[in-house]
């Protein structure tokens, strides 16, 4: 099938909120069997793009021009009539129901639903699209990869022919980020369009055939060919300055003068929320000035292993020990010298009627008193201090962190524990939410605390980031540390198959 | 034996209005919304059935008019806490002491009246049958309509659309609203339904199982239904056996009078509550993670946030 013309044109999109000016100008083209990689920051506009082509938004200016022909979308039900699919980032699927009938709710039909002539139906389509999906399974077991094949089997089920992913690998193992690529290869194949949102600039060398940069709103780049740029141009692109190669000084190797490890644990194990066992005969020890970096698919322990090295949850067996001081509650925690960036900082670390200032000190430390009450002056003075001295740029002190986006929040969170003056540091997905610039200076920070002698322990899901950071990587696997790598033997492959089971 | 079948018998009799309460709330529930006031909506059906059937002398007429009472209370409760986004905790409860009002004052004339209520109608052939005769086929008509009303609402419920959508507003609105489907629509449409169903078991308390009507005759049956529903955990199959269960617990008291065992009334009485805390104890938050994902939202942050 040939066509003379793209299956999508952006022309001029713009679109403010009020000052706000959210898309300025933007266009691009998608052809049919072309994979198009939408590339920004946080706030460069690109969600507001594809919420204009999906009918969320209307846009103030500027037109769509599906299939040769102008196009109105004044809603994602006139999306979809056009072919214009959507897979969002936060999975819309409902987890108590099968796939099945998550794909009934996308089709329209009669008032029975028939479902044995859907799953015949959605069999024959998972097969010509190269989806592998079960039909009669709950969603809520599957597990992220598979919701995301279920969601782009629907959407190619409803009809469409342009299929939008919104940053679909930041949530994915290595592994499954594969198996999502050869789905797109396979749409490619078979003459659909993609436009795939990412800010992994591997993933665009990987997958797209042609991109567009946005950044503030415009489009810096419209319609390159990736291979003709080079990653720094890319990354200035988006930034807007360049930014250098993270450095890592090497680690300490052992410790002063026989001093404790700044964590140890022995022989762990935990019960979950659910009440399986979520953590199996864990022992690890973090030396002061070693960072550990924790690898592992969502869900296989690390938040209770956090929870359990901090003490905020109590193991069924083992110890937990910091600084050489055995922990039982995360008051002993804090008093041994912890600091912690949580993995959901929204429920766990902030309080959403406080301002910035308020949270400086909520960080388990001694409040600098005044009288009876709180001295704010001094309060005020470090928060200034800490910002600056981190350089995260945090929001303004007297901002409500209800008010604040998800980048901003951890931004007030690592600010806060990153300041302290701790031994030990559990972070939990530092750079979740951060654009490029805060990522790396996250990172540089981090490395920081270790170099100053502090035992520091990374949980991350971007192998890329232990990589680049971590003295030592452990990977866990169903609640055990399936391996450790040391940075000689880091790579991909093996992390990502000790990741999932496997042997290294 | 005859005590086991009498107190069996009166179970299924005395559980039906809890049965058809229960069923209801499980609608209302799936959808996401908990109706305290299905005690309110039971008494509303009772007394609606019980005039209505003095009025016309059609029991028939009176169940319309019970279905219809029931349903319209649980329709403001619906626009309350869907439209509105008040408290459904408030709302329910304070429609149901609403209810309790409005019964005791429009119901006053209807004490002591004589109505035309269902007569026992036994089962051709199956009736005959050792036990499960008498247990189940020497009831009512209404009685006997409630053995319809499980599956039907179960087949609503898993094999046809508006059961698939009801099921999806409990379990992930915002999913609807993406294919276009209006959310409060469905919530209050289920809400609706479900205090038809109350209404209904109201009006089989009032013009078959007591054939009397008086102030607050529903007597906590509405709450035991609410309570039945979160461990039945949500399935239908298990409030008609839970229903049943119940019905057994308050009909042991009249079955062991009958036989002039000295029991006291009030302890008697307790029984089909004692029931539920036990039932509750052995269960405890087990249940509550098997509950419709939207309604879990209302039990752990109880008060709507803004």
């Amino acid at each position: 099938m040939t066509l003379c013309h793209p299956l999508l044109e952006v022309l001029g999109l713009t679109k403010s909120f009020g000052e706000i000016k959210a898309a300025t100008d933007v266009s691009l083209e998608v052809w049919p069997g072309e994979v198009h990689a939408l590339v920004g920051e946080n706030g460069a506009g690109k969600s507001t793009l594809l919420k204009m082509i999906y009918g969320v938004y209307h846009p103030d200016a500027g037109q769509l021009v599906f299939d040769g022909h102008e196009a109105v979308v004044a809603s994602p039900s006139d999306a979809r009539r056009l072919g214009i699919g959507m897979v969002f980032q936060d999975l819309r699927l409902v987890p108590a129901l099968t796939v099945a009938e998550n794909i009934a709710l996308a089709i329209p039909g009669g008032v029975r639903l028939r479902l044995g002539a859907l799953r015949a139906r959605i069999d024959e389509a998972s097969e010509r699209f190269g989806l592998a999906v079960d039909s009669r399974a709950w969603v809520g077991h599957l597990s992220i990869g598979e919701r995301q094949r279920v969601e782009i089997l629907k959407v190619l089920m409803t009809g469409a022919r342009l299929v939008i992913l919104d940053e679909p690998t930041s949530v994915l193992a290595p592994q499954e980020v594969e198996a999502l690529f050869r789905v797109v290869e396979h749409l490619r194949s078979q003459d659909f369009g993609v436009v795939i949102v990412t800010h992994k600039l591997d993933e665009v060398r990987t997958i797209a055939d042609r991109a567009t940069v946005l950044r503030g709103g415009r489009a810096v780049l419209s319609n390159i060919v990736p291979s003709q740029h080079s990653d720094a141009e890319l990354v200035e692109a988006m930034v807007g300055r360049s930014v250098a190669d993270l450095q890592r000084p090497p680690a300490r190797t052992s410790e002063p003068n026989g001093a404790a490890p700044a964590l140890e644990l022995a022989g762990i194990e935990c019960a979950s929320d659910g009440g399986h066992l979520a953590l199996k005969a864990i022992k690890l020890a973090v030396r002061s000035g070693e960072l550990v970096g924790i690898a592992g698919v969502a869900g296989s322990g690390q938040r209770e292993l956090c929870e359990v090295a901090l003490g905020l949850r109590r193991p069924r067996a083992g110890t937990v020990r910091i600084n050489g001081t055995q922990v039982r509650s995360a008051a002993a925690a804090l008093a041994a010298g912890a600091a912690s960036v949580p993995e959901d900082p929204v429920a766990d670390a902030v309080v959403s009627r406080l301002d910035v200032t308020g949270h400086m000190i909520l960080n388990g430390r001694p409040l600098p008193a005044r009288r009876l009450g709180i001295d704010w002056r001094k309060v005020r003075e470090t928060t200034a201090d800490a910002d600056q001295r981190l350089g995260l740029r945090m929001a303004a002190p007297h901002r409500r962190v209800s008010e604040l986006s998800g980048g901003n929040i951890q931004r007030v969170v690592l600010t806060r524990e990153l300041s302290l003056d701790a031994t030990l540091v559990v972070a939990a997905y530092p750079s979740r939410g951060l654009d490029i610039a805060n990522v790396r200076r996250t990172q540089e920070i981090l490395l920081e605390r270790r170099d100053a002698g502090a035992g520091v322990l990374v949980v991350s899901e971007d192998l890329d980031e232990l990589m680049g950071l971590a003295d030592r990587i452990l990977v866990m696997h169903d609640g055990a540390i399936s391996g450790e790598v040391l940075p000689a033997a880091f790579d991909r492959q093996s992390i990502g198959s000790l990741m999932t089971g496997g042997a290294a | 034996m005859s005590l086991v079948v009498d107190v069996l018998s009166g179970g299924v009799s005395g559980g039906t209005s809890i049965m058809y309460a229960g069923v209801g709330e499980t609608v209302s529930e799936r959808a996401g919304v908990i109706n305290l006031g299905t005690e309110g909506s039971m008494l509303v059906g009772a007394l609606g059935a019980y005039a209505a059937g003095v009025e016309t002398g059609n029991p028939w007429i009176g169940v319309l008019a019970g279905a219809t009472a029931g349903g319209a209370l649980a329709l403001v409760h619906g626009y309350l806490v869907v439209r509105r986004g008040a408290s459904q905790f408030a709302s329910g409860l304070s429609l149901l002491f609403l209810a309790l009002g409005l019964t005791s004052l429009f119901g006053a004339p209807y004490v002591g009246q004589p109505v035309v209520g269902f007569d026992t109608w036994e089962v051709p052939l199956l009736s005959d049958l050792p036990v499960l005769g008498p247990v189940l086929f020497q009831h009512d008509p209404l009685l006997y309509l409630g053995y319809l009303v499980v599956p039907l609402v179960w087949v609503v419920l898993f094999k046809t659309r508006v059961g698939l959508l009801g099921r999806t507003a409990g379990e992930r609105a915002d999913s609807l609203t993406v294919h276009g489907y209006s959310v409060h629509a469905i919530r209050i449409g289920a809400v609706t339904a479900g205090g038809v169903l109350a209404g209904m078991g109201g009006a089989h308390l009032a013009t078959a199982y007591a054939n009397a009507w008086f102030e607050n005759m529903v007597a906590g049956r509405g709450f035991i239904a609410v309570a039945l529903v979160i461990f039945a955990t949500w399935s239908p199959w298990r409030v008609l056996g839970g229903a049943y269960l119940f019905g057994c617990a308050i009909a042991l008291g009249p079955a062991l009078q009958a036989r002039a065992f000295e029991i006291n009334q009030f302890l008697l009485d307790a029984v089909p509550f004692v029931l539920t805390l036990a039932v509750l104890t052995i269960l405890g938050k087990r249940t509550l993670s098997a509950s419709p994902a939207e309604l879990k939202r209302v039990f752990e942050n109880a008060p709507p946030s803004g």
